[in-house]
């Protein structure tokens, strides 16, 4: 809600004629969206810009934008309000913005991107995530692919270099014995809630512990990401799109479970990091991955430990003391705000 | 006294060569237009395997297109330039669809090919639908091209052998019609 002090005169924030202020990100992303739709982000007002983390398409509906946890609609001057007919009407997808959208993402190669249709969600040049909806066709009860794409959903690639800083002192353990390099990354488990910069935390830790931290006597370790949905790397033709480190290896698109397996048997890395373990097949996979001697770092989703030791997949995974250390993320202070760094007790 | 006959046949050899060299650069140009309508067709075979086997993105399938063509032989410069214009206009980031650039680069191309409006015609209606379909439909416009595009050829080819023969003889004939008319 926007506090009473912040609404201007008109209930609407005003564009910002500033050039050459869209970031490079934010600019990467304009290329693939149609001519007037382009116009229209191009000059949204530098406070939304600042905090924008989605921006929604939907076929004869308004433009939408969310920043800073609320949303607003855009009107095609490009003032920001909370209402879409009220001050000025909002800015109307239609069905031309939603198609010439698809082709201009696929690089006008709707057919390379079967995989893609069938996910729901596809990975840009600059690391931005887009999901989309349409008609579903179906094949044998199975998902074939999507049709009459009329949905958008455009995530902000937020790449927050140091977002890890507060939490990775305490997931290295240094033993006394040893000389200062020997530094040893901890097993982790990054518990969140949707949308409380989990991907981001996770993306920051493979960079640091990939490139080294001379501070903590951290030398830099071999790292593997098994990134099935794109989403920490930001991988565009298998080149990742954010900075994920310079002794990483990115596993782009593939399975968590068979992903790990391929990345240990293939790339010896020393840590491995992924996405959003539940199912039965991952924890497996993380459980290889500890017996051979590897750290894992991982996230899932829920709200505290209770909730993840009564899921099956997880519970088992952390009674078994996989897990040294879990990370406990809110939205509380924002996001990224980080609630508590449990130490788990292993058996 | 001899110098006058020498001038004239000289003359009269300059004249009949020159027609002769009109009426050949005519029959060659039937010639061209066959041949960069076989060149078409390779070109978007190509580009039919780029599409459905490597799964190039498109910009780089017309890249790739285009180099492959580039030089191959007299004549293939308008069609290798077909791609590699598609291409350019792509990249350029102006949120083009592949459809918009295609038909800037044929209406681009056109002019310096020997190609005929219902060819360009052709070119127009496939060039609608390119990369904004699923693969087995993008083959299915790419195979239509090609056919259209091969019985525009085989009637090309035709043309030509009558055309051809006929400029040759008309080149020779007007040259000699002209130095016995002044003679």
């Amino acid at each position: 809600m926007q506090s009473p002090d912040t609404v201007q005169s008109s209930d609407a924030i005003q564009p910002s004629d500033a050039k050459g202020r869209v970031d490079g990100r934010f600019g990467e992303l304009l290329p693939v969206l149609p001519a007037h739709l382009r116009e229209i982000l191009g000059r949204i007002p530098t406070e939304v810009l600042k905090n924008l983390e989605e921006i929604r398409l939907r076929e004869e509906r308004p433009l939408m934008l969310v920043y800073g946890g609320r949303d607003g609609f855009a009107t095609p001057r490009s003032t920001i309000q909370e209402l879409p007919g009220e001050p000025d009407p909002a800015y109307i997808i239609t069905r031309e913005d939603t198609a010439k959208t698809l082709q201009l993402m696929s690089h006008s190669s709707l057919y390379a991107l079967e995989e893609e249709l069938r996910n729901g969600f596809l990975t840009l040049p600059g690391g931005h995530r887009v999901g989309f909806v349409g008609k579903g066709i179906t094949e044998d009860g199975r998902l074939k692919t999507l049709k009459n794409i009329s949905g958008f959903n455009i995530r902000l690639a937020r790449e927050i270099l140091g977002a890890a800083d507060q939490v990775l002192p305490r997931l290295v353990v240094t033993p006394p014995m040893d000389g200062k390099d020997a530094s040893k990354v901890l097993s982790t488990l990054i518990i969140s809630p949707p949308q409380c910069g989990k991907t981001t935390l996770l993306r920051d830790l493979a960079r640091q512990i990939s490139d080294g931290v001379p501070s903590l006597g951290l030398i830099g370790r071999k790292v593997g990401i098994v990134d099935e949905r794109s989403e920490i790397a930001g991988c565009f033709n298998g080149v990742p799109q954010n900075d994920v480190g310079v002794r990483t290896d990115v596993l782009d698109t593939c399975p968590k479970a068979a992903g790990i397996m391929l990345l240990l048997r293939s790339m010896s890395p020393e840590v491995v990091v992924t996405d959003e373990i539940g199912r039965e097949e991952d924890v497996d996979a993380v459980e290889e991955a500890c017996h051979a001697g590897v750290a894992v770092i991982a996230t899932a989703h829920g709200h505290d430990l209770g909730e993840l030791l009564r899921r099956p997949g997880t519970g088992r995974v952390i009674r078994d003391g996989h897990f040294q250390r879990a990370v406990i993320l809110s939205r509380r202070r924002g996001p990224g705000t980080v609630e508590a760094v449990l130490e788990l007790n292993q058996e | 006294m001899g110098s006058p006959l020498i001038l004239k046949l000289a003359g009269s050899l300059m004249v009949i060569l020159a027609t002769s060299l009109l009426g050949h650069e005519i029959a060659t140009a039937y010639a061209r237009r066959p041949q960069q309508l076989r060149l078409l067709r390779t070109a978007l075979q190509m580009l039919e395997t780029e599409v459905a086997y490597a799964r190039s993105l498109l910009p780089e399938a017309l890249g790739m297109v285009a180099a492959r063509l580039g030089g191959r032989e007299a004549g293939s410069e308008p069609v290798a330039k077909l791609f590699r214009y598609c291409r350019d206009e792509l990249r350029r980031g102006e949120g083009l669809t592949g459809g918009e650039a295609w038909i800037r680069a044929v209406e681009k191309v056109f002019a310096q090919s020997a190609l005929k409006p219902r060819d360009r015609e052709i070119l127009l209606a496939f060039g609608a639908y390119l990369g904004a379909s699923d693969k087995e439909d993008q083959i299915k416009h790419l195979r239509l091209a090609q056919t259209q595009l091969a019985q525009e050829e085989a009637a090309a080819w035709e043309e030509r052998r009558k055309n051809s023969r006929l400029y040759h003889y008309l080149g020779v004939s007007a040259g000699l019609i002209v130095v016995l008319t002044l003679l």
